[in-house]
């Protein structure tokens, strides 16, 4: 008799594998931490009329300090992370999973939903060009990412960057761009023809944030809550996914559950974990394991099952370059309050003579507490008060990404007390395209520096992948086959950023999930 | 907690008297923050706050400096704080244009930063010996 299939992690890759299973009428189990937020906040409407009239405390600090946890702890957590509505998305990371290291910031989560309950939900369609070197081809993509987009509900444009992101006729209408992001655009749209000879695009970012009502959840109304509330329903979680599964009985969902490895006996795959409120072993045998804990906490799993504290695995993620973008036509106005909180544009590096497609995400900073800017300026802390007040409202930022390979990669090992130590030296990324890109911006109406630009340490874009490649004919134990399986494993599946051992500049999650579903496609052909 | 520690800091940033709860919110993140300095680190804090008037002189000396981690994280810890009143809305959001004060503000940052950082720089030398 076959076995259950079993999912190891309920994030953006295992929940996009059971509604793959679903869709075939096959009923999969998701073992999973799963810690969920207990809180709920009655804040309503207008971030910046609540705030007029209400403590921020419950909201911007919290019980546990937690809003405090970059100025206590020393850590740079993205705004949203630190939240205390949104911290339990990380939360157990110390306890569960520590890790060393003194050059990589890594982020983990054991929530359901995982990191993607935080994510800014940039999701794009990888190309050939994108997938480089990984024995995987667009095409075989394409029909998961139609799938994934129509039960997430994708907002964007087919503009100038489809060429890069591609057609696609099932977007949802593109946000109304903040004020800042249209004098951009309209500045770009201007000249295009020479920005473009300079290899510069720009146009609508592809979110998976609704600009519609869609399968139950409400459309944004641009209320610059979303780094202060949890379960906003229209940035997509995949615990919305996953809660609707559970409620249709198309899952069955653990909770609760820690594993650490699995073994073999009579041909049966044996996972092994505890439960994490008492501390008891748990035991389950399956003949299909796809294991989706994140590319972190899968390769921990991976190295604990072989008990191997020796291997240095690579590990990658973008280099990330923060831009920071001032507005003069924009000093001194007011807080554009209704703004889209969140990504508004994508610019995209393309060149003859660079070797790199870079992507940047063009962000509004509309929705993260004021307090995040303190300092930012070289100023006393009074004047940076009034730059805060006054010239914050100018700013825009764009996260510019670079892609990885493995020669850019750090290594990620198990020691012997079973914690991970990662390493990883400095990016060096290439500075002539910023120059240009730098320049094109500034005929844009943007003024920005090379001095003010700022690398951030390694781990900060959190896209982490390349643990364990994917590659057509296997041959060492931490290799996977191009549907999954890893090496010399039957019936182990290898489902999230693990096996992309190439990453473009676009961000990641969209194309790793559709890869687990396609995994999961090919798994149930088989069932 | 230190003798009118709180309120001294928050004078120093917002100008003005600080609210009881900011008081009482300001102990718990000030105790979790000191644990984490050595003894000579707090020693150092307390004859800054005890004995220097002009603490945002002598934050932005430090953070120039790089010397004083703990005034400077506990002047972070203020600005959350202080945040999160409904009385300082208009602290920190700008609901009318102001183009002019924004440019007068630019014209003062040289002298201004000059001023501060040599004025808190000589105050650590000086008092805190
Ligand atoms: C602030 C932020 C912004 C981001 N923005 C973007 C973006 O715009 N676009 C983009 O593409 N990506 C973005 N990302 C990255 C994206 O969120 C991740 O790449 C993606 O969510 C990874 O999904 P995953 O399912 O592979 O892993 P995870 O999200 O890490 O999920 C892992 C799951 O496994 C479970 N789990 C882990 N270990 C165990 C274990 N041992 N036993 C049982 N269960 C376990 C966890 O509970 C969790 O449910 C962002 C991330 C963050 C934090």
């Amino acid at each position: 008799m076959k076995k259950e299939i079993v999912i190891i992690g309920g994030g953006a890759s295992g929940v996009s594998a059971a509604l793959g299973f679903a869709e075939k009428g096959i009923i999969p189990t998701i073992i999973d931490v799963g810690m969920r937020s207990d809180k709920k906040h009655q804040a309503v409407g207008n971030q910046y009329d609540y705030r007029k009239d209400n403590d921020l405390y419950d909201l911007m600090i919290g019980s546990e300090l937690e809003g405090l946890s970059n100025v206590l702890d020393g850590t740079s957590l993205p705004p949203k992370l630190t939240t205390p509505m949104n911290n339990y998305i990380i939360s157990g990371s110390e306890e569960l999973s520590p890790i060393r290291s003194s050059n990589f910031s890594a982020i983990q989560s054991f929530a359901s939903g995982g990191l993607a309950a935080a994510w800014g939900a940039g999701l794009y369609r990888y190309n050939d060009e994108d997938l480089g070197s990984l024995p995987l081809r667009s095409g075989s993509l394409e029909p998961y990412y139609d799938r994934l987009s129509k039960e997430i509900g994708i907002s964007g444009e087919n503009d100038d960057l489809s060429q890069f992101f591609g057609n696609d006729n099932t977007l949802l209408p593109p946000f109304r761009l903040s004020k800042k992001a249209e004098h951009l655009y309209k500045n770009y749209q201007n000249k295009k023809k020479k920005f473009n000879r300079n290899g510069v695009f720009i146009g609508y970012p592809r979110l998976g944030v609704l600009t519609r009502d869609h399968m139950g959840r409400k459309q944004c109304d641009y209320s610059n809550f979303e780094t202060w509330l949890n379960d906003i329903p229209w940035v997509y979680n995949p615990a919305h996914s996953l809660d609707r599964l559970i409620k249709e009985n198309k899952i069955k969902y653990m909770s609760g559950i820690h594993i650490n490895s699995w073994s073999r006996k009579n041909g049966e795959i044996i996972i092994e974990g505890k439960n994490i409120q008492d501390g008891s072993p748990f035991r389950k045998n399956t003949d299909t394991l796809l294991i989706a804990a994140g590319t972190i906490n899968t390769t921990k799993m991976v190295l604990r099952s072989k008990r191997d504290t020796k291997s240095r695995l690579n590990i990658l993620d973008n280099p990330l370059l923060q831009v920071p973008l001032i507005f003069p036509a924009f000093l001194g106005s007011p807080l554009d309050k209704s703004a889209f909180g969140m990504t508004n544009l994508n610019l995209i590096f393309k060149s003859p003579d660079s070797k790199k497609t870079l992507q940047g995400s063009i962000i509004e900073l509309t929705s993260p507490p004021r307090s995040v800017f303190f300092e930012r300026f070289p100023v006393s802390s009074v004047l940076n008060l009034k730059m805060i007040k006054m010239v914050s409202p100018s700013l825009l930022a764009m996260f510019l990404y670079y892609p990885s390979s493995p020669d850019e990669a750090g290594s990620i090992r198990l020691t012997n007390n079973n914690e991970l130590e990662i390493e990883q030296k400095d990016y060096v990324t290439e500075r002539e395209p910023v120059k240009k890109i730098v320049r094109a911006l500034i005929r844009m109406g943007a003024w920005t520096h090379p001095l003010i630009i700022q690398q951030s340490k390694p781990g900060y874009a959190i896209h982490y992948a390349g643990t364990i490649p994917m590659r057509t004919n296997t041959t060492s134990e931490y290799e996977s086959s191009i549907n999954g399986e890893l090496h010399k494993e039957p019936g182990v599946y290898i489902i999230d950023g693990a096996p992309f051992s190439h990453i473009s500049s676009k961000n990641l999650s969209f194309t790793i999930m559709a890869n687990a579903m396609r995994i999961a496609d090919n798994i149930s052909k088989g069932k | 907690m230190k003798n009118g520690e709180a309120a001294k800091i928050y004078r120093s940033i917002f100008r003005k008297d600080i609210p009881g709860i900011v008081q009482q919110r300001f102990e718990n993140p000030s105790v979790k923050l000191e644990s984490a300095f050595p003894e000579s680190d707090l020693i150092k804090y307390r004859k800054i706050i005890d004995r220097i008037s002009d603490l945002a002189a002598v934050e932005y000396a430090s953070r120039i400096t790089g010397t004083n981690q703990l005034l400077i994280k506990k002047f972070q810890i203020m600005i959350y704080l202080g945040e999160c009143m409904p009385g300082n809305f208009n602290v920190f959001i700008n609901e009318k244009r102001g183009l002019i004060r924004t440019l007068l503000m630019f014209t003062t940052i040289p002298f201004n930063s000059v001023y501060k950082f040599i004025k808190g720089f000589l105050a650590l030398k000086i008092k805190t010996k």
